[in-house]
């Protein structure tokens, strides 16, 4: 199945994936309107890089809960039909991953969509921490 | 385009009082932008403007300005920069900074170009700015805590999204070179920015933004830093760099005889290769960081023992080779200590050295060490000691004032070996082989830095330059790294390492405002800020000698004794030389003072005013 699949062991924590991602999405510069995550913990005895980034599951609890089937498991993708969101948040709580995410401008969750097959933050990360695996 | 719509700045900026415990949102200055561009450039001007002769740099009138860049937070390399900057409580002139990480781009992202903070609370606390609003918190649980608690802590509490600067408990204790530490180990502000925050009583500053940063044209920028990791991948130096970072230099500066060791006595450290980039890789190091938009990452995350620390290249020349320690699992240790308490490591590394130098010539005691071997090579001395100087403990509280202030202490013997310029430590180049190097730490700006002019690696590469090239090119490079970059938001490495061309920060800019830039507008602008910041030092001193424009004596004194250059020195003649005709290419006087001429063609009218009207002379 389609999906992105990261080796945060690789990440350097750029935050390039996040920008691309928000350009490409929302054409503007801002990476709280993106559907992946960076995410760096530090204390004072360790440094770790967590990239948070939908994982097409194919059992996807955030369609379970959707009332308004907006969120639809197909071909391998979990797909966020628009036009039927109503924009309650349901399945952000829902996501196991914390992998969907709101933005106040925004009416719908933000969530990868594999940018049909030819995902941006692929391209533009610096060290290959991100990769696509197409099926 | 005209300036009224201009893209790429936020166009706000936010004051916040903290005597008053207010804040007021201002637009940004269009003249600002005009003549100054962003950064290094904002924050001198509102300097110069906004503080008076005298202001007691640790007294609630000094201001501390983080500024950014039209082109930081944007898609374009290294664009994660954030300049810092208010008057120097070590120097009693300008100082300021950059950090790289995301707090830039966070407080753009929060809607503000600028952030000044200015009057003193009576009470700890931290600013916390959110989407055009901030709010002043108490901070008594955090007062005390290491640099890395606290960020922790407030990342906790504010979501781990923020970008959080904290200062350490050297920077509360008013330690002179307590700088301000982000994103758990980026560094900024070594002439004491950390204890101007500190006597501010501003333990940190949170920042937290999900708004657009506006944008001339996205897809030119898009396209652009496509093309530009596509030629920063395909350079020779991308993968020893992402693998090493700065510290491929340790050995480069040992086989050039720059690398300092024992107080710069000496640039030649025999043990060079048990600190270097390769131990480093093979036995320390198990990630590399980077900031925000960087594709050419070189943070160097350590690990040893239980302790997790960033190394590079500055901090293991300071506390290792100038310290005759060539043990690397000491050194990670103390630069891990000199983060969490906030003091900038290489300030700290002159301030131990010079200390250590003066245990051995007996002019520091035991008892005044209570009990400590102060000497070269002694790694638990000289821990021992960043804790003493970072609470100000036993002789902490001398060594806490800067090497300028312990030789006054010690008297005008010590003062030979002081290594600073302006009362601003030397950082890690030695210069007994490079007269150009060291003109430009003694004409650097903000006192001895190797930001605005790394020019030892132009000096190495032709060794028979004239007096009028060695200045000319220092001058052409100090305008682009501490006038260029230094105020157009982005990280100078991709220029400075991968000859990434300067054209294409031209067409950035011009994608992300919409306006024309040229070379030559970017020239006159970091001509405008190198002289409006000389008249800030100026303004301050009352008056100009070309003494403050000096080195220190060691190097033209004492000539290397060891290494493959022994017997090397700096000329004075020929440095006085250089001093003359470095003053006569930047348009000032023989005292160092620009000419009324070179002010008024940079439209720096107001700025001749103000020299004047406080009775100093320009010619």
């Amino acid at each position: 199945m389609p999906r992105i699949e990261i080796d945060v062991s690789k990440c350097v924590g750029c935050h390039l994936c996040e920008l691309v991602c928000s350009i490409y999405h929302f054409g503007t510069v801002n990476i709280s309107k993106s559907g992946i995550r960076v995410v760096v913990y530090f204390t004072a005895n360790n440094l770790d890089i967590i990239v948070k980034c939908c994982k097409q599951c194919d059992k996807p609890q955030c369609a379970r809960v959707c009332e308004y089937d907006a969120l639809v498991y197909k071909n391998g993708i979990v797909k966020l039909i628009v036009d039927r969101c109503t924009g309650c948040g349901d399945c952000i709580k829902a996501c196991p991953y914390g992998s969907i995410f709101k933005h106040p401008d925004i009416k719908f969750p933000i969530k990868c969509d594999l940018c049909n097959g030819d995902p941006k933050c692929v391209k533009i990360c610096p060290t290959g921490a991100i990769r696509y695996v197409s099926g | 385009m005209s300036l009224d719509n201009i893209k790429g700045y936020c166009g706000k900026v936010l004051r916040v009082n903290l005597s008053k415990r207010k804040y007021v949102i201002e637009d940004l200055r269009k003249d600002l932008i005009e003549k100054f561009v962003g950064g290094r450039g904002f924050i001198c001007k509102i300097l110069f403007e906004e503080l008076y002769r005298g202001v007691d740099p640790l007294g609630p009138d000094n201001k501390v300005i983080f500024a950014t860049g039209p082109l930081t937070g944007l898609p374009i390399p290294g664009s994660g920069k954030c300049v810092v900057g208010c008057k120097s409580p070590e120097s009693g002139g300008y100082c300021d900074g950059n950090f790289g990480g995301y707090f830039g781009p966070m407080l753009k992202f929060a809607g503000f170009d600028m952030l000044i903070i200015e009057g003193r609370s009576e009470k700890p606390v931290y600013i916390y700015v959110e989407d055009g609003k901030c709010e002043i918190f108490d901070a008594y649980d955090l007062w005390g805590l290491k640099t890395s608690e606290c960020e922790r802590i407030l990342k906790e509490r504010h979501g781990y999204e923020c970008a959080v600067v904290t200062i350490g408990p050297a920077g509360e204790n008013l330690v002179k070179y307590a700088n301000i530490i982000h994103d758990f180990g980026r560094a900024g502000g070594r002439p004491g920015i950390g204890a101007v925050l500190g006597s501010k009583r501003v333990k940190a500053i949170v920042v937290k933004g999900s708004r657009d940063i506006p944008v001339h044209d996205l897809d030119r920028l898009i396209e652009l830093l496509k093309d530009a990791i596509n030629f920063l991948k395909n350079t020779q130096l991308y993968n020893t760099w992402t693998r090493q970072g700065t510290m491929i230099t340790v050995l480069w500066s040992n086989e050039n005889s720059c690398l300092p060791v024992h107080n710069f006595k000496e640039a030649y450290f025999e043990h060079a290769y048990k600190i270097s980039g390769d131990v480093i890789e093979k036995f320390l190091k198990y990630r590399t960081r980077g900031c925000y938009s960087c594709p050419t990452p070189c943070g160097n995350i350590c690990r040893f023992g239980k302790h997790v620390v960033e190394i590079d290249y500055e901090q293991v020349a300071m506390l290792g080779s100038n310290l005759g320690i060539d043990d690397i699992l000491s050194i990670a240790y103390m630069i891990k200590l000199s983060d969490e308490y906030g003091i900038d490591s290489i300030s700290l590394g002159n301030v131990i050295g010079l200390a250590m130098e003066l245990y051995e010539k007996g002019i520091i005691t035991k008892k005044d060490t209570e009990g400590i071997e102060l000497r070269f090579g002694n790694a638990e001395a000289a821990t021992r000691m960043i804790e003493m100087i970072a609470y100000r403990k036993g002789i902490g509280n001398i060594l806490a004032e800067g090497v300028s202030k312990i030789a006054e202490y010690y008297g005008p013997e010590v003062s030979k070996i002081a290594m600073h310029c302006k009362g601003v430590e030397i950082s890690a180049y030695d210069c007994h082989i490079a007269p150009g190097m060291a003109l430009a730490y003694s004409t650097s700006p903000i006192g001895a830095h190797h930001k605005d002019a790394w020019f030892i690696s132009i000096e190495l590469k032709n060794p028979s330059m004239s007096i009028e090239e060695r200045v000319s090119k220092l001058i052409w490079m100090q305008n682009i790294r501490g006038g260029i970059f230094e105020c157009i938001g982005t990280c100078r490495l991709q220029w400075v390492e991968f000859g990434l061309d300067l054209e294409f920060y031209i067409k950035a800019l011009k994608a992300a405002t919409g306006r024309e830039y040229s070379i030559e507008y970017l020239f006159e602008v970091a001509d405008r800020i190198y002289n409006v910041i000389r008249c800030f030092w100026i303004r301050e001193f009352g008056h100009w000698k070309r003494e403050y424009d000096y080195p220190p004596e060691r190097w033209f004194n004492e000539p290397l004794s060891r290494g493959p250059k022994a017997g090397s020195k700096i000329d004075r003649e020929m440095f006085d030389k250089m001093l003359t005709y470095y003053y006569r290419m930047r348009g000032w006087d023989d005292n160092g003072i620009p000419k009324v001429e070179t002010l008024k063609k940079l439209g720096l009218d107001d700025v001749i005013e103000n020299l004047r009207s406080m009775g100093i002379k320009l010619e």
